[in-house]
């Protein structure tokens, strides 16, 4: 054999072996999966690290990490976009409403998507979270500029994740102590990124939501936080409508029309809700329907649903087509899943 | 206008931080300290320079590092200790001015122990015990999540050759040696609020005295005090260590007062805590304040009073007492106070203070205070020495520091215990919990506790 042809039978020897090397690494590490392994870094994890935490990459965990990564990058339309199909998920929802909320309409979107009562808005940290919700539940807070939630949950989601650290947590606790003006804090997290934050417009406008009174609360304490907010600041919209949307999720009409407040911007979703609350406490006239914004479409279409609702024994079915999307249908049908 | 000046100084102080050039600094500070005869060297680095040269002298011992981290060899070190006890190492730097570590033939109690834990938050995840030998960088595991079911621990103290922590969650109890045996106890009976949370051993070995608190956490939505945490109610017992019982009293478990925080003084005939009228919380945290309170203490029978007299009067002071530490020699009385509250990891305002008990004096402490919280406190033996907590410097890690006490009272610049990696606490994203200061290195590892967790169950007390 020539010393020739052995060199080719080794070339197409080491391009076979390389192949299928690559092939398996492929199979095995699904680079395709882009979001799943850019959380990785975020976090500290190495690709085989990773799926050993979270096992073998799909498309479901791309598509829930991918909401993760744009959310911490203020990708809203993209956000948005990811979100466009309804995939029934609780932390799709969670990222469905902050994207809407980013953008000034969570109300009028709200009913479009399914809503797992309040854990559609707030991530809920306690002994039953794992740790990647609590990771997760602080984006929020940051957002509504509560700066003590956010923190809890950054430097949480730090402690319970796999490798104790990560840039997706230090960058955060470097941008919430840099907003609060806490520099020693924000040197800590600077020093060990190597990078030092930066005002940005979404800092400055989150700054502007900072309490100026203080309360203490548990770490359940929903609505009392939201309602430090607005106290502190009336033109925080977004902590208004996610007030509003807490009471309403909840079916706490009492407490959304002690919230409610006509000269901020309304909504459908809200002349839904009073219409309810204001025809369960036989009190429907032209001052309330004012008060609320109740335009008369509204008002008809909710003497359409109540004559349905009665002509059908109260039965969902019938009335899921034409008013599915409605606060109503919610009000009447939607069920708490303790799962 | 506020606002954008806030931000334009914000940007500039953290550009200057990010520089390699600069003005030149060390870190940790060890400038002008003073250090115990037998610790491990101070290493450090620079900040804002490039390619410092150190030299250290003291009598006839001289040597010199080169780079921006001073990493000190043992042996130099230690010949350095020795010429320099009683006076001082001088220090020189080709980019700054030099400066000056005294060494005090005082010596340090050789082990600290501390729990190593995320900073304030009421849940834990992989918590350890450690125990560190304060002459080298040496450091062991005392208990591990690896062994205990990730269960949480805390409160590991020393009285002599004595120590005793608590290990939560299932098969948990107090972990007490006793000096020649360990032993996992339930300290709690039904007459009890809790089992025991704060704590302190008597000196003759037979007697613990506890508080026993329900506590709260919450969040402040406002500044950097980021969390709260309360007692909705709290008293205070002794545990019989001799015969398995505790024994309570309703003059130290008032319905409205809290009690808590207690310490013996140092002949065990008195016990120092804290008392504070009770409140509706959270809403009336501002107004939660607790004085120093002294009662008697029967060493034969372990009944608390009948005498208490109030040492630190918090309606007076317009302040809140907490951790009140007596030192081993009877002389003096540290404890922590804060603007109010019971919980002052993240009070900025929190400070040390201290009492010289014979005189009724109270010395100053701004050398060993800073801007943020300094608490949780530990004597050495010889009461020359104390450890506390401090979250100096980044605000958010609390960070053992050693202070030197002289005779008269005399405080000393605080330093933090050193570590073989000079950047160490810029790195660690760990509090060091409740450093504590002991004699004797703990008889036992983090194997040996898990065996006990698992196989002993927790001795009864009635």
């Amino acid at each position: 054999m020539s010393h020739a042809h052995s060199r080719n039978i080794i070339i197409i020897v080491s391009a076979v072996i390389l192949t299928a090397v690559l092939c398996v690494s492929a199979l095995v590490f699904k680079p395709w999966f882009g979001y799943f392994y850019a959380y990785g870094r975020q976090i500290s994890l190495s690709p085989v690290e990773m799926i050993e935490h979270y096992g073998s990459p799909d498309s479901d965990k791309n598509w829930i990490l991918g909401l993760c990564l744009e959310a911490d990058n203020g990708n809203w339309e993209k956000l948005s976009e990811m979100t466009s199909e309804d995939r029934k998920s609780e932390l799709g929802t969670y990222f469905y409403n902050l994207s809407n909320a980013m953008m000034g309409r969570l109300p009028d979107c709200l009913m479009d998507y399914y809503q797992p009562f309040e854990r559609g808005l707030f991530l809920p940290v306690n002994e039953n979270s794992t740790p990647f919700i609590i990771a997760q539940s602080g984006e929020v807070w940051y957002r509504l500029g509560e700066m003590t939630m956010a923190e809890h949950s950054a430097m949480l989601g730090m402690a319970f994740s796999p490798n104790k650290t990560g840039k997706k947590f230090l960058r955060r606790l470097a941008d919430i102590n840099f907003i609060k003006g806490d520099t020693s804090a924000v040197r800590k997290y600077s020093n060990i990124l190597g990078e030092y934050p930066e005002w940005t417009a979404d800092k400055i406008l989150i700054s502007t939501y900072a309490p100026t009174g203080d309360i203490i609360h548990s770490a359940s304490a929903i609505r009392p936080t939201l309602k430090n907010l607005l106290r502190s600041n009336g033109e925080n919209l977004m902590a208004y409508q996610y007030l509003l949307c807490f009471d309403l999720l909840i079916k706490d009409l009492d407490s959304f029309i002690e919230d409610y407040n006509p000269n901020l911007p309304g909504s459908r979703l809200y002349q839904e809700a009073a219409l309810i609350y204001i025809a369960s406490n036989n009190a429907v006239n032209q001052e309330n329907l004012q008060k609320y914004s109740i335009s008369e479409q509204t008002f008809s279409e909710f003497t359409g649903y109540t004559d349905t609702y009665g002509k059908n024994g109260g039965k969902g079915a019938a009335l899921q087509e034409k008013y599915g999307k409605t606060y109503w249908f919610y009000y009447h049908f939607a069920r708490r899943n303790e799962k | 206008m506020k606002n954008k000046l806030f931000i334009i100084l914000l940007t500039t102080f953290l550009a200057g931080c990010s520089s390699g050039n600069g003005v030149p600094g060390v870190c940790p500070d060890y400038r002008d300290v003073t250090v115990p005869c037998n610790i491990a060297p101070l290493n450090f680095h620079y900040t804002g320079t490039r390619n410092p040269r150190t030299s250290f002298s003291a009598g006839d011992v001289h040597f010199n590092v080169s780079g921006r981290n001073v990493k000190i060899n043992r042996k130099k070190w230690e010949r350095l200790l020795e010429a320099a006890e009683g006076g001082h190492i001088d220090v020189g730097s080709n980019v700054m001015e030099g400066w000056r570590i005294y060494v005090s033939p005082d010596s340090v109690d050789r082990y600290l122990t501390y729990r190593l834990i995320e900073p304030g938050y009421e849940v834990w995840d992989r918590v350890e015990i450690r125990e560190r030998d304060l002459s080298s960088f040496s450091e062991r595991v005392l208990s591990s999540h690896e062994n205990t079911g990730n269960s949480c621990m805390n409160c590991h103290i020393h009285k002599g050759d004595r120590t005793m922590f608590y290990l939560r969650g299932a098969n948990g109890g107090a972990i007490y040696n006793d000096g020649s045996n360990i032993r996992k106890l339930n300290l709690k009976n039904e007459d009890m609020i809790s089992g025991t949370v704060y704590g302190d051993l008597h000196p003759d070995g037979r007697w613990g005295v506890f508080s026993t608190n329900i506590i709260i956490p919450g969040f402040h939505t406002l500044g950097s005090r980021r969390l709260e945490v309360y007692d909705t109610a709290s008293d205070l017992t002794i545990a019989d260590f001799d015969n398995n019982r505790m024994i309570n009293s309703s003059d130290f478990a008032r319905t409205d007062k809290f009690e808590t925080f207690p310490c013996f003084s140092a002949d065990g005939q008195s016990v120092y805590y804290c008392s504070a009228d009770t409140v509706s919380l959270p809403q009336d945290i501002q107004n939660l304040k607790y004085s120093l309170l002294r009662t008697d203490f029967d060493t034969e029978t372990g009944i608390l009073g009948p005498e208490t007299s109030v040492i630190w009067d918090a309606e007076e002071k317009n302040g809140s007492v907490c951790h009140p530490k007596a030192s081993p020699n009877g002389k003096w009385l540290l404890f922590t106070v804060a603007d109010y509250g019971t919980f002052p990891i993240w009070h900025r305002e929190c400070d040390l203070q201290m009492l010289d008990i014979e005189s009724g004096a109270f010395l100053t402490m701004d050398t060993a205070n800073s801007e943020v919280s300094d608490t949780y406190h530990s004597w050495s033996s010889n009461s020359r020495w104390f450890v506390f907590a401090s979250k100096r410097d980044d605000g958010q890690y609390g960070k053992p520091f050693l202070c030197h006490i002289d005779e008269d009272g005399n405080i000393s610049k605080p330093f933090v215990v050193p570590q073989e990696n000079p950047c160490h606490y810029e790195k660690t994203l760990k509090s060091y919990n409740i450093p504590d200061l002991g004699v004797v290195p703990a008889p036992y590892d983090y194997q040996s506790i898990g065996i006990i967790r698992d196989n002993t169950d927790a001795e009864a007390f009635k």
